[in-house]
């Protein structure tokens, strides 16, 4: 194999794999959407909200009912899942948003800011 | 100012006089000012040893008047979560780094006294002394403030043995990695003679640093799977994401030295020991800065803008660097059948994942937007089956051109086949198929490799081992990904749960008070074809000093062989008649141990051997 075979062959092999990586990273990403910009929208999927939890109401049939919060805004969550005792908590709501409701399907808890942990 | 302050004070003043000593000292060939550079480096090992001892004291002494003290230990504490509340707030972890640092300086001091070593000291000197501001203003540990009757109390995530040793494993390797920087972007100044001096003489500090950073890493997921209750062991989260980054581009440098024969890895060894370290200054910018949006980013602050723009410099000046002493080499790669190709092959595939790693780490940082796991873990998939493919060959081809591959790979890879179709028969799996049968092959190969080689060491023997820990680690992690269960649902007394081949059973609902906790657990009973193997007792936490009140899932597992019954409860009706419950089945995750404990042990194998060296 000559000189630049070499290099060309790695080249193309190295490029593939990038763009590989950059469809896999479009394929799978979902977007960070503010309570405020998230009323506006007549209905999203897959978003990812920050806010602060309020109001909860916990059902009999594993459903919580509660308000996101950004201090502006309050949207209506509905989660299937106990949330005990958890106003107040700064979390992350993934999940599907209609009708002015937003469907979680995953509720990421945010570390409260009083505790750093230390090393990682 | 405080006891503390002063002795962080002198310490910052020892480091400034050392680095000007030092850098002086090389250049006007002066054995004085040396010697002078060489008690500074003394005097601030010993200033911040000092500090850390008294901050010690302060926490063992609950002396509430440090809000240090006050925000992480509480009077109801254990002795050695007190003194793991050394490390578990960014002023006292930035303290150990410190400390660490120093030490790690005393170590290449005592190995040799040359211009290398003085240049090496003075340019560690300088990101210590950056840290040792951190000490003196945005994060200092010793500012007090009207005594408290009593503390806050530490993190009840951090309250497991794991993160007693979490920490400073990571911070050691942290530290451990500033040193080959500092000597490669030394040797690279001094001139041509030193240089490759310099890269040989790294090679035994990263590779200390590869180790701990590794076994910290494995502390690190495994704490994540017993405590924090989503079922997995890494989450590709942000903050995990930054501590694999440096682990990779150091695996990639212990790798590349074997090709230092060939004139272009020179530069390629150069720039991964500076990409590692510049990846370490990225991690603690992930961890402090807040810049990126991680859910579990601790704390925000002007520092991680600091050390962002410190990292760039530290690239500019090793770049810099490399300019000033590297000969430009064009890119040209003589590819033959021989393990050269096969090593640039896995480096290839290292660094490709390195890119798939940080791209989606810093995604939040430009677009709003943020990948989920699926991203990682289907890229991950992929170049674990490359990297067991290149190892399994790679133990076997021959340096030279090897005509003979494909005679040796024929045995191995009709085993891969066998493993394959077997596989797929047993778990309709193709995924796991596929792992299953390139893993048979590599390890295969590997046996047969150690079998028939001549010159048997405790190095070779540890990378063997430390192949066998990544082939065992990448079975787990499919197991893990692609072969478990998970149910999401909600559970009364007496009604009965299906997951597996398991039924679980919850039989009771107990609390347990504590002095700063209340535990409300349930009783749940794990059978198997109608025989009871284990009882479980999963629960919530809640912990009333901290406010706002602060509830922590206590997660319960059964191991059997190669299964995990998983459990952790999410919350609890109003009147604690229903509880929802996620249940994972994941299976070979003690695979996931077993690989990374190898690669540790393997690790320790071969530096044990290159110290002989």
């Amino acid at each position: 194999m000559g000189n630049n075979q070499g290099t060309i062959i790695l080249g193309v092999f190295a490029t593939a794999f990038l763009i590989y990586i950059g469809y896999n990273l479009l394929a799978n990403i979902s977007p960070y959407t503010p309570v405020s910009e998230l009323l506006e929208l007549e209905s999203a999927y897959n978003v990812q909200v920050n806010g602060t939890i309020e109001n909860t109401t916990v059902l009999e049939n594993n459903t919580s009912i509660f308000y996101l919060t950004d201090g502006k805004s309050k949207v209506k969550v509905i989660y299937d899942g106990y949330l005990h005792n958890q106003d107040g908590l700064k979390v992350v709501v993934v999940g599907d948003y209609k009708n002015g409701t937003l469907y979680a399907y995953q509720i990421l808890n945010k570390c409260h800011t009083e505790y750093e942990t230390g090393g990682e | 100012m405080d006891g503390g302050e002063i002795l962080l004070a002198f310490s910052l003043m020892a480091i400034l006089f050392s680095i000007w000593a030092l850098l002086a000292g090389v250049r006007k060939r002066s054995t004085r000012l040396l010697q002078y550079g060489e008690w500074g480096v003394y005097f601030y090992f010993l200033m911040l040893l000092f500090s850390s001892m008294l901050l010690l004291s302060h926490l063992l002494s609950k002396d509430y008047s440090y809000i240090y003290v006050y925000k992480h230990t509480n009077s109801f504490l254990p002795l050695i979560y007190t003194v793991s509340a050394f490390w578990a707030g960014k002023e006292g972890s930035i303290l150990l780094w410190a400390l660490f640092i120093a030490t790690a300086n005393i170590f290449v001091l005592s190995e040799k006294k040359d211009a290398l070593t003085a240049s090496t000291l003075s340019i560690s000197g300088m990101f210590l002394a950056i840290l040792n501001v951190f000490l003196l203003t945005t994060s200092n540990p010793f500012i007090r403030t009207v005594a408290k009757s009593e503390g806050f109390g530490l993190n009840p995530l951090l309250r497991t043995f794991e993160m007693v040793i979490h920490p400073p494993t990571v911070f050691i390797a942290y530290a451990g990695f500033l040193i080959p920087f500092a000597m490669v972007v030394s040797g690279a100044f001094l001139g041509r003679e030193w240089r490759e001096k310099a890269i040989v003489r790294s090679v035994k500090y990263s590779f200390f640093s590869w180790i701990f950073l590794g076994f910290g890493i494995f502390i690190g997921a495994y704490w994540a799977y017993k405590t924090l209750g989503w079922g997995g062991f890494w989450g590709w989260d942000p903050v995990e994401n930054a501590s694999l980054m440096p682990w990779l581009t150091s695996t990639a440098f212990i790798h590349s030295i074997m090709l230092r024969k060939r004139k272009i890895f020179d530069g390629l060894s150069f720039f991964l020991i500076v990409a590692t370290f510049s990846l370490v200054i990225f991690a603690s910018v992930v961890t402090r800065g807040g810049f990126i949006n991680s859910v579990h980013a601790f704390g925000e602050g002007e520092e991680g803008i600091i050390l962002f723009i410190l990292m760039i410099g530290f690239i500019i000046l090793s770049v810099f660097a490399y300019f000033k002493n590297y000969e430009k080499q064009a890119m040209k790669f003589n590819l033959s059948i021989n393990r050269e190709t096969a090593i640039i092959l896995f480096l290839i595939v290292t660094l490709m994942l390195l890119i798939a790693v940080l791209a989606g780490t810093v995604t939040p940082v430009f677009t709003n937007t943020s990948p989920e796991r699926e991203y990682y873990e289907s890229i991950m998939v992929f170049c674990e089956f490359l990297i067991l493919l290149i190892l399994g060959i790679c133990i076997r081809i021959s340096w030279r051109r090897d005509d003979e591959l494909i005679e040796k790979m024929r045995v191995p890879f009709i085993i891969m086949i066998l493993a394959f179709l077997s596989t797929l028969a047993l778990t309709k799996n193709a995924i796991i198929s596929i792992f299953a049968g390139v893993s048979a092959f590599t390890f295969l190969n590997h046996f047969i490799a150690i079998t028939i080689k001549k010159k048997r060491d405790l190095r070779v023997y540890g990378a063997f081992l430390v192949h066998i820990g990544v082939i065992i680690l990448f079975a787990g992690s499919i197991g893990v990904w692609d072969y478990s269960e998970h149910i999401s649902t909600s559970i009364a007394l007496n009604e009965t749960l299906q997951a597996g081949d398991y039924t679980l059973v919850p039989v009771k609902v107990d609390g347990v008070e504590k002095r700063d906790c209340f535990t409300v657990f349930v009783e749940i009973e794990v059978y198997k074809n109608g025989e009871l193997l284990s009882t479980l007792k999963p629960g919530l936490t809640e912990y009333m000093i901290i406010n706002p009140n602060r509830i922590v899932s206590d997660v319960a597992i059964a191991s059997y062989y190669m299964e995990d019954v998983y459990v952790s409860i999410t919350g609890f009706s109003s009147d604690f008649s229903r509880a929802g419950i996620e249940v994972f089945i994941n299976r070979l995750t003690i695979l996931v141990w077993v690989g990374m404990a190898l690669i540790t042990a393997g690790g320790v194998c071969s530096y044990l051997s290159l110290r002989k060296d």
